[in-house]
């Protein structure tokens, strides 16, 4: 018998599909870019304290980047065979649980794992320059694979519960939130650390990627050894636990409840409490039907309205909290603009994966047909989906710009002299416009991929990196010669501020005209496609 | 075209208004492909069609009003009620919002969902979401029905009883279309069949006319008393009668032309001193039928 069967079976599917050494090369390529942005910022310091920066950004984005890969990764690689039915097929054979999770696990993380292995030798650049020691290099090495595990894991973990993406890919980042920052918070700000582990690490940092990557420098290393094997031991197994738990879990949830009896009358009762069964919501939503069916379509669940005020809400208290917390350090432009940016990303990107949500679904599931074969036209079916959005996020967003006007305001308050002045009103200004016309970019993005991707969290994420990259990509080039050139001087950041401006209005541009052509000649027979394989990475750009 | 592949090469049918219409083919023949082009959910790359004078691709908008199309695997919306669905798609047809309950309501009671409309989709059986699919069909009232493999999954009391529904469509002057796998179905329920294979036609016309395509004449089976290879013998000996073989103690004869009968075969074996115990017309099925034309034995 082979060991691990679908272990086996999954890395010989994934050694021949393109993606995966594309994934590598793009990986590597990025790194490599990002290199030589940060060394041509810095190329008036000494090499060994630019090799310092550059090891400390490029390990912190690279940690970032696996700690949140389960989100993109794993979560949703059960569920969506729970959805589909095929789950069973496994069980019905000898395969056992730990099978399952591990053959799953491997199959949807290779591309992480390859991306990360990918990044570790442009990591080394700072080690050729000095400043930075062998071991920290090591390290950090192992800290990005022990936190891409713990990730992976994670997302394992929920996947084997949850049924819908969206539910997997938020259950996954509440989990990791939880245990990476939430108990980190906890710990320090409830209970004063009181309590320790045996080795000496605050409990509530027990488990938290941030605690091992910043234990993994020289400076603490050197003191406290311990603090970084023991935050990597720890996190290593709960990945584990997390992945026993999964195998656990997973042969007792993959087969369909029977219907009636009391879970089906829960089930029932929860689904009329989240749409509204009362005669105004019956009403109102008879009303939305003779309106647009599409808008009623998308619209139908109740519960997705009050998401963005709980999320606002939520952000609101972390704000109150650091005032609190920190007083009068707290209110000052860094903060303000921080918040902004945290919010209009949060927005920007919930936005790409409700405009998308529906249409992909249905196209995954066969529904979008259906409705094409009735006289609904394609043009309603955009403004039934605009009508929706309005509706879940007009009032959110027109906050969300007010709140950010008052910081604008505040923000003015305290720097008023001279070109400081003018740079805080530049980056305002340039963030509020480009989040407005990246809204509209992403809706018409986020549409098209909609009706072409296989995945509604995947749809999401092509659309807003369409939307992000090519801007954010010129300002990296643009900035690296305008250093190497020497040609900057003291306003150079103007040129990068209005190029980026500029690049992402034409940008914007292009891409609500292609996704709109696309839309306007290409839904139906791009909606008939849910049945042909999966396009590769250059192909997602030259699909006709 | 599918990418170099033409999936349907020179078809060309008719449907009378009216007719419960069978359409037959192997895997991949192309039958899903003409439904679709029929729903209006492909353009074809060459060529046309019209249902009830309006074109497919020129006035699509009429095609969908007057059309409806179940497909062979369709989604449904497991978190919404019957009821719910219903209107949705009746929505979608331009039902005002006066008239939807009604016409919900009758369709329901139509494919026998009436005791169901306040369930969960997600919570109904196969057969149950296969009729529901059904009511999605009929809730704008179409003159045409396109039914794509409507049957596939169900049990056998659940297929009896959405070909009884199907008749029932027919005697309400619907036009259906319907492409099944299950032939013997189709043999007594349809007027009319076309059969495909490779995208080209091989038949169309009324269901009894298409025994006429694989053989000369018609078949019989006989049984004689004695012994069995002398009654063998003296039918061969006749030029009238075309293939004779026996199986298992029975005649199996073909006659040489369509315009013989059976008294060909009681006069030879009678006249030669056979003792013909019984004789009756093997008619063929259209499961053998569709095997004979599809495998080559006639083409």
């Amino acid at each position: 018998m082979t060991f691990l069967p679908i272990v086996s079976r999954e890395l010989a599917v994934a050694a021949r599909r393109k993606a995966t050494h594309w994934t590598r090369f793009l990986f590597a390529l990025a790194g490599i870019l990002i290199s030589a942005w940060i060394l041509a910022m810095l190329s008036g310091s000494f090499p060994q304290e630019a090799a310092k920066v550059l090891f400390g950004v490029m390990s912190g984005m690279m940690t970032l980047y696996c700690s949140l890969a389960g989100i993109r990764f794993t979560a949703d690689c059960l569920s969506v065979e729970r959805r589909e039915g095929t789950l069973g097929l496994l069980f019905l054979t000898n395969l056992r649980g730990h099978d399952v999770i591990l053959g799953k696990l491997v199959a949807s993380s290779v591309d992480a794992f390859y991306g990360v292995l990918a990044i570790v030798p442009v990591l080394a650049l700072p080690l050729l320059m000095g400043g930075v020691t062998f071991g920290e290099f090591g390290r950090m090495s192992l800290v990005a694979m022990d936190t891409l595990f713990f990730s992976l894991s994670a997302g394992m973990l929920i996947s084997a519960i949850a049924r819908s993406p969206q539910s997997a890919a938020w259950g996954t980042l509440l989990l990791l939130l939880a245990v990476a920052v939430g108990m980190p918070l906890l710990d320090s700000h409830f209970f004063h650390s009181s309590g320790t582990t045996g080795i000496g690490i605050p409990w509530g940092f027990i488990l938290s990627p941030a605690f091992a990557f910043a234990a993994g420098f020289d400076t603490l290393y050197s003191r406290y050894p311990w603090h970084f094997w023991g935050a990597l031991g720890s996190m290593q197994a709960m990945a584990w636990i997390w992945l026993a738990l999964a195998a656990m879990i997973l042969p007792r949830t993959w087969q369909d409840r029977p219907s009636g009896g009391a879970a089906e009358g829960l089930r029932s009762r929860v689904l009329n409490w989240l749409r509204g069964t009362g005669a105004g919501s019956v009403g109102f939503r008879r009303g939305l039907l003779d309106r647009n069916a599409y808008f009623w379509l998308s619209s139908r669940q109740r519960w997705r309205l009050w998401m963005p005020w709980l999320v606002l809400v939520l952000l609101a208290c972390i704000w109150v909290w650091g005032w609190h917390e920190f007083k009068e350090d707290w209110l000052n432009p860094g903060i303000y603009f921080t918040t902004g940016i945290v919010l209009n990303l949060l927005f920007r990107i919930w936005f790409s994966a409700e405009t998308c949500r529906q249409l992909a679904e249905d196209h995954h599931s066969g529904a979008l047909e259906l409705l094409l074969s009735t006289p609904l036209t394609v043009n309603e079916i955009i403004t039934g989906q605009f009508l929706s959005l309005r509706r879940m996020f007009a009032w959110p967003l027109a906050v969300s710009f007010i709140v950010q006007l008052l910081l604008f305001r505040a923000t003015l308050k305290e720097v008023d002299y001279g070109s400081e002045r003018m740079a805080w009103i530049c980056c305002w200004s340039g963030m509020l416009l480009m989040t407005a016309f990246d809204l509209v970019a992403l809706f018409w993005v986020s549409l098209w991929r909609g009706v072409t991707s296989r995945h509604p969290n995947r749809a999401a994420s092509n659309s807003v990196a369409l939307v992000f990259l090519p801007s954010w990509g010129v300002v990296l080039m643009v900035t690296m010669m305008m250093v190497v050139g020497n040609s900057g001087g003291g306003d150079g950041w103007q040129t990068v501020m209005a190029l980026w401006f500029l690049s992402g209005l034409i940008t914007n541009s292009v891409l609500c005209v292609w996704a709109q052509t696309k839309l306007q000649q290409e839904f139906r027979s791009a909606a008939q496609r849910r049945f042909e394989p999966p396009k590769g990475l250059m192909e997602l750009f030259t699909e006709k | 075209m599918f990418g170099g592949n033409a999936a349907l090469q020179g078809l060309n049918l008719t449907v009378n208004q009216g007719d419960l219409f069978g359409f037959i083919g192997s895997n991949g023949a192309g039958k899903t492909t003409t439904l679709r082009i029929l729903a209006t959910f492909l353009s074809p790359s060459s060529g046309g069609a019209k249902i009830f004078g309006h074109d497919i691709v020129d006035d699509a908008d009429a095609v969908r009003s007057v059309i409806g199309y179940m497909p062979d695997f369709f989604g449904v919306y497991k978190d919404m009620e019957v009821t719910e669905y219903l209107d949705f798609f009746a929505a979608c047809h331009r039902i005002p919002g006066s008239q939807r309950d009604k016409a919900v309501s009758d369709v329901l009671e139509l494919v026998g969902l009436g005791e169901k409309r306040g369930a969960l989709i997600g919570a109904l059986s196969r057969g149950m979401q296969q009729r529901l699919g059904l009511a999605r069909v009929l809730v704008h009232d179409p003159q045409l029905l396109l039914l794509d493999e409507p049957a596939s999954g169900l049990d056998p009391r659940a297929r009896i009883e959405l070909m009884a529904i199907l008749q029932e469509l027919q005697r309400m002057g619907k036009t259906i279309i319907i492409s099944s796998h299950i032939l013997s179905e189709l043999q007594t329920l349809c007027n009319r069949v076309a059969i495909i294979e490779k995208g080209g036609l091989i038949y169309c016309g009324p269901v009894q006319g298409v025994q006429d395509q694989t053989a000369p004449g018609k078949s019989f089976r006989a049984r004689v008393n004695g012994d069995i290879q002398i009654a063998v013998e003296l039918l061969q000996a006749d030029p009238r009668v075309g293939v004779v073989r026996e199986e298992n103690g029975v005649l199996k004869i073909t006659l040489a032309s369509p315009d013989l009968d059976g008294s060909v075969v009681a006069e030879t074996l009678v006249r030669g001193g056979a003792r013909l115990v019984s004789l009756e017309e093997d008619a063929l099925g259209l499961e053998e039928v569709f095997m004979r034309l599809t495998r080559g034995e006639t083409q």
